[in-house]
């Protein structure tokens, strides 16, 4: 891994994905899969333990800190970016709402990435609408029984713990798992997928699957509103700011593809049309990393808005990078196209942040609520009679 | 409860009223119930707990995840009054 800097602090997050993330992106694409010593390299970074406390082997970067790390590495590579993500999203709602026993249990292994963790919501019937998980937990001989099946389970394929959100008798209830539980089986589909290719997705089916007392995370009936909830604020965050990320990777390639193909006597760059493109792309770009910007800083504060103001830049970030990817695209015309240059991954890539952690559509619905709130009146006007 | 207590709970009411107020834009009476209502939904239910820890300096812990202590304005400030007490934030 990268050194650290001069004069101590984390490593030198954006060095590191330039020189042993980027490289080996291709790579993770077609295989498809992160290497397993790419993970140990990620995990040599403390990367993977970004936002665990100190008290238990992370890195404790407060937001602002690792959604730059994101960034960095989310501009070369999503599918390593992704990992950071659902690895720091299952250690932060185990470090919010984890008993001190669960915390030192698990907290540990994840911060120093010797185990790798994977969130399991979505399921055949229950996506965007993510309250209708039907995965069954039921109490049985002073533990629990977890049945149903998982899909999309980012780093499923490799992880260690699961973190499963089911309904105890309606209740939504969050457990986790322990690789090797009998009923417990993943399916990889990698090569299945559009973008994210690299990141280890798989099915998890659970069947039968025994679980101790000590596996359930926070009371029977806060698995959705506030387990995962948490988990999934962490990861509209981590994603906003790789997609930031991803969309600067994307202006990197276009610049450096039209500052040396040559049409019509010179360089693509001085091209009046290619000119705009590239500029729409830095508009993009720095939008996206200024509403990230703001996000963090409402986190770091803990200002009960925060998880509107992530939405907010999770929905301009993942759509100012797949804009920005579908215009590098463009930009190196059929050379775009192909696997000789990384924006053709990037445009896939790109695709599945606009899905991931909430499609564009729920985002939208929970964006619009800022300015309704600002500017409208009475928000649920079928509640009115009850008031 | 002791007058202190008692204005203490008042102003704890009054700036939960206000949270909520700005969240939903419009007066709620102080035991509507937020969640069976379809006020509250769960992004709100996050935001609350965020909004109590900042506001009053406790930390809501996962014992304290009690539906019950979230579901009205009087519900959250009993519960801030409990946490302020040292008492386990039991639902009335």
């Amino acid at each position: 891994m990268s050194p650290p800097p001069a004069g101590g602090g984390p490593p030198d997050f954006a060095r590191f994905a330039a020189e042993v993330v980027g490289p080996r992106a291709g790579e993770t694409d077609r295989a498809p899969g992160l290497a397993p010593e790419l993970i140990r390299e990620v995990a040599a970074t403390g990367l993977l333990g970004a936002m665990i406390p100190a008290d238990y082997g992370g890195l404790a970067l407060d937001a602002p800190a690792f959604g730059r790390a994101c960034a960095e590495v989310g501009s070369w590579c999503t599918a390593t970016r992704a990992l950071l993500t659902v690895q720091n999203m299952v250690a932060g709602a185990i470090a919010r709402w984890g008993t001190p026993e669960q915390r030192r249990r698990w907290l540990p292994g994840l911060a120093d990435g010797s185990r790798l963790a994977a969130f399991c919501l979505t399921e055949a019937d229950a996506g965007s609408d993510a309250a209708a998980v039907a995965t069954e937990v039921a109490a049985k001989d002073g533990g629990w029984v977890v049945d149903g099946r998982k899909l999309w389970v980012t780093a499923g394929a490799v992880a260690d713990l699961f973190l499963v959100v089911g309904t105890m008798a309606g209740a939504p209830t969050a457990v986790v798992l322990e690789r090797g539980t009998p009923g417990l089986r993943v399916e990889p589909v990698g090569d299945r997928l559009l973008g994210m290719r690299g990141a280890l997705v798989a099915h998890v089916g659970l069947v039968g699957c025994r679980a101790p007392a000590g596996a359930r995370l926070g009371p029977v009936g806060a698995g959705f509103s506030h387990v995962a909830a948490v988990a999934l604020d962490l990861g509209r965050h981590s994603v906003a700011w790789g997609s930031a990320g991803l969309a600067e990777g994307c202006l990197r390639e276009a610049v450096r593809y039209a500052t040396v193909r040559r049409q019509f006597g010179r360089p693509l760059a001085e091209h009046q049309l290619i000119r705009r493109l590239l500029s729409d792309m830095v508009v993009r770009a720095r939008s996206a990393r200024q509403l990230c910007r703001a996000a963090s800083a409402a986190h770091a504060a803990r200002e009960p808005d925060a998880v509107q103001e992530t939405m907010v830049a999770k929905y301009a970030a993942s759509t100012a990078a797949f804009a920005n990817a579908a215009d590098a695209v463009q930009i190196h015309g059929a050379a775009g196209c192909t696997t000789d240059h990384p924006v053709e991954r990037f445009l896939r890539d790109a695709k599945t942040q606009q899905i991931i952690e909430g499609t564009d559509q729920m985002h939208q619905l929970g964006v619009c609520e800022l300015a309704l709130r600002e500017y409208g009146g009475p928000l649920r006007a079928a509640a009115e009679g009850a008031r | 409860m002791t007058a202190s207590d008692n204005a203490a709970a008042d102003a704890v009411r009054e700036r939960v009223r206000a949270f909520l107020h700005d969240v939903l834009r419009e007066e709620i009476g102080d035991d509507v119930d937020l969640f069976s209502t379809g006020l509250a939904d769960s992004l709100l239910a996050m935001r609350l707990v965020t909004f109590v820890e900042t506001a009053f300096g406790l930390t809501v812990e996962a014992e304290d995840l009690d539906p019950a202590h979230f579901r009205s304005i009087n519900a959250v400030t009993d519960f801030v009054h409990r946490k302020h007490a040292g008492a386990p934030g039991e639902a009335r």
